[in-house]
């Protein structure tokens, strides 16, 4: 099955005809991605790498019966837009875009929760199923099928986290950004249930890193997890004070810090791997 | 982007809320005007976007030019908190009767927000919050919501407030929700807010941090900055996310924020210490890491580099040539090893091999740094 990228989603890129939409349509078209419409609105009518190109997210849906979004639209018009695939109907939106107001995040993960869509991201790499296709931007030749489900804040950091547990000999069921910044568009807790409940799911490995609370969600919602979870978090050696790249990576006092994370990981029943070179070992572990 | 003080100010009275009479000052020069506008007396206050100014003695009553020479005397050249002191904020001295908290707050747990009061102001609010947690009222705001002023004047009510009191209050929690949507704010807190013995109810300090991915919201930009150092300054012009890290010998440049922690760790791990944290972000051009490879050598501590890359939106081949030209370039040839897979990574490895620069082809982070290592043992 995997979770939220299926056999059954028929995405839309909304920014289709912006450089950065049009290659990476064709990079998520040649890993098998069903792509079957763009959005770009005045752009109707036209083709991108065979694509039909529409006004809106509504006659996407419409005329192809659209269930998922993916965005690359400027940070300025990511709100709009993706207020726009809510109001269309969308289950699925992945918001790529970096540097989005956090107050237009709260917007639209608000609309988003009203609605029942499933909002992944801002400043993510996007959602990937090895096998199925991917909705981002994360390189589709650096994941292997498999049954591990992966959540991650962030996106080069996935890909490393990838290449070790493909070398163990495992592979993913479905890939996650869930994004960078300090809120996001869905919480980690709902992530973790879908793999929960997935049947070509055996387990989970959460990356995190320092600053913000995703860890501490994680921690809290072990107990209604039935599977095992792995978590690895970056940043151990992070100054405090300092915003690390990502907004959410800030170490504000004593909260936030690697430490913390680990000890309420540990203590809510998650394995917890210091380095990323361990995750295959707590992997084999898991499934003794 | 926090603001400072006199910004914060500037922003509570264009939303609506009384601030005191004030002036900035950049030396002693203005001390006399100063005095004469605000009626012989001022509160001087030095401004750096920190708190504990006033136990560190940057806020003082004078009530003559004299007193204020000898503040300015006393803050040359120093420092508060990490920030040069580099302005003073003169304002008229105000006659309190009551000191209260307010704020609205971004709750990012939840996606919403907060709305914090206290008759407890001038305090830290957390210790209080702590301690006496009856004392802080703490209501959330649902984004989705339409919230307006009889929201808080019910808040209030509830909580025993009445008559003038009550109305300004609720007046100001009005304006600072207001306003703190509309400028996109993370946090807007007055403490105090006072009510002076006339009645009226003014913001006598102000905490405004703004979110900088919504600056093009604001309607007015000019806000004093804190003087970045050179190289954070030379990082931005690069269009690259840096973070100097004192005493460090292994210089870091990563595609990715968590890459970069990542690197950093396992650097401390092998007994060595990162010189610093930097993102090139999405967008890597040849020309943004040429001048990286410059600016994390600037360090004078770091004695090696690696580079640390995953190629997606932009190409391998482009990073390849960037580290070609600033390997070439350097005064203070040092070991380099690249570590780089995705996008173009054949004719990326092919450049790189053919300028004899080492290259690790794989995800490993690890053996990037064994090899650093290694070269730095030699070296020795």
């Amino acid at each position: 099955m995997s979770i939220l990228l299926t056999k059954q989603t028929r995405a839309i890129v909304q920014g289709i005809t912006g450089r950065i939409g049009a290659i990476q349509a064709r990079w998520m078209l040649e890993c098998g991605t069903n792509i079957v419409g763009g959005v770009t609105p005045g752009g109707g009518g036209k083709e991108v790498h065979g694509v039909p190109v529409y006004d809106s997210v509504a006659e996407a849906v419409k005329k192809q019966q659209a269930n998922a979004s993916v965005l690359f639209v400027p940070a300025a018009y990511a709100r709009d837009a993706v207020l726009e695939a809510i109001d269309a109907g969308i289950g699925l939106i992945v918001c790529v875009p970096e540097h989005i107001p956090v107050h237009d995040t709260i917007t639209i993960r608000r609309s988003a929760q009203q609605k029942g869509a499933w909002l992944i991201g801002p400043n993510t790499p996007g959602v990937l199923t090895p096998g199925v296709g991917k909705m981002g931007i994360m390189p589709a030749n650096l994941f292997k099928p498999g049954r591990i489900g992966l959540i991650s804040r962030s996106g080069t950091l996935c890909y490393e986290v990838a290449g070790y547990i493909n070398e163990g000999g495992y592979g993913q069921s479905t890939v996650i950004g869930i994004g960078g910044d300090m809120v996001r568009g869905s919480d980690v807790q709902n992530v973790l249930s879908e793999f929960d409940q997935d049947t070509e799911t055996d387990m989970v490995v959460v990356v995190g890193e320092v600053g913000g609370v995703m860890e501490e969600q994680v921690a809290e919602c072990l107990k209604h997890m039935h599977k095992p979870v792995i978590t690895y978090i970056a940043g151990q050696t992070a100054p405090a004070g300092k915003k690390m790249g990502h907004a959410g990576a800030i170490i504000q006092g004593n909260e936030g810090t690697v430490e913390c994370k680990q000890n309420a990981l540990r203590e809510a029943g998650a394995l917890v791997a210091t380095r990323i070179a361990d995750i295959p070992e707590l992997i084999g572990r898991a499934y003794k | 982007m926090q603001l400072f003080e006199c910004d914060g100010k500037r922003l509570l009275k264009e939303w609506g809320i009384a601030v005191p009479k004030g002036l900035l000052l950049t030396s002693a020069d203005g001390l006399p005007d100063a005095l004469s506008q605000l009626g012989g007396k001022a509160v001087l206050k030095i401004q750096v976007p920190t708190g504990k100014r006033g136990k560190a003695g940057g806020i003082k009553l004078i009530s003559n030019v004299g007193e204020g020479n000898d503040f300015f005397k006393q803050w040359a050249g120093k420092s508060h908190g990490g920030y040069e002191v580099e302005s003073v904020l003169a304002e008229e001295p105000l006659a309190i009767s009551k000191e209260f908290y307010m704020s609205v707050v971004l709750n990012a747990r939840e996606g919403n927000f907060f709305f914090i009061f206290s008759a407890e102001g001038g305090v830290d609010i957390e210790e209080t919050s702590r301690q006496h947690p009856d004392k802080v009222l703490k209501v959330k705001l649902d984004p989705a919501a339409c919230i307006k002023e009889f929201h808080f004047r019910n808040i209030l009510l509830e909580h025993g407030y009445s008559g003038s009191l009550l109305l300004s209050l609720s007046n100001a929690a009005a304006n600072l929700y207001k306003g703190f949507v509309a400028a996109n704010a993370l946090l807007a807190e007055i403490n105090p807010l006072v009510m002076l013995e006339d009645g009226t109810v003014m913001a006598a300090d102000a905490k405004i941090e703004i979110d900088d991915s919504a600056k093009f919201r604001l309607s007015s930009k000019n806000f004093l900055e804190v003087k970045a150092d050179e190289l954070e300054r030379e990082a931005k012009d690069i269009g690259v996310t840096y973070i100097k890290l004192d005493e460090g010998n292994v210089a870091i440049i990563a595609s990715g924020a968590g890459l970069s922690m990542n690197t950093m760790d396992l650097i401390y791990e092998a007994g060595m210490k990162p010189a610093n944290f930097l993102e090139t972000g999405g967008g890597i051009t040849s020309e943004l890491v040429r001048r990286s490879v410059h600016l994390v050598l600037k360090n004078e501590s770091a004695r090696a580099v690696i580079v640390n890359l995953y190629g997606g939106v932009n190409s391998l081949l482009e990073a390849a040539k960037g580290i070609v030209a600033g390997v070439q370039e350097l005064k203070r040839p040092v070991p380099l090893v690249v570590k780089a897979l995705g996008n173009q990574q054949e004719e990326c490895f092919a450049l790189l091999e053919e300028h004899n620069i080492p290259v690790i082809k794989s995800y490993r982070t690890e053996d990037a740094v064994a090899y650093i290592q290694r070269q730095l043992e030699v070296a020795k």
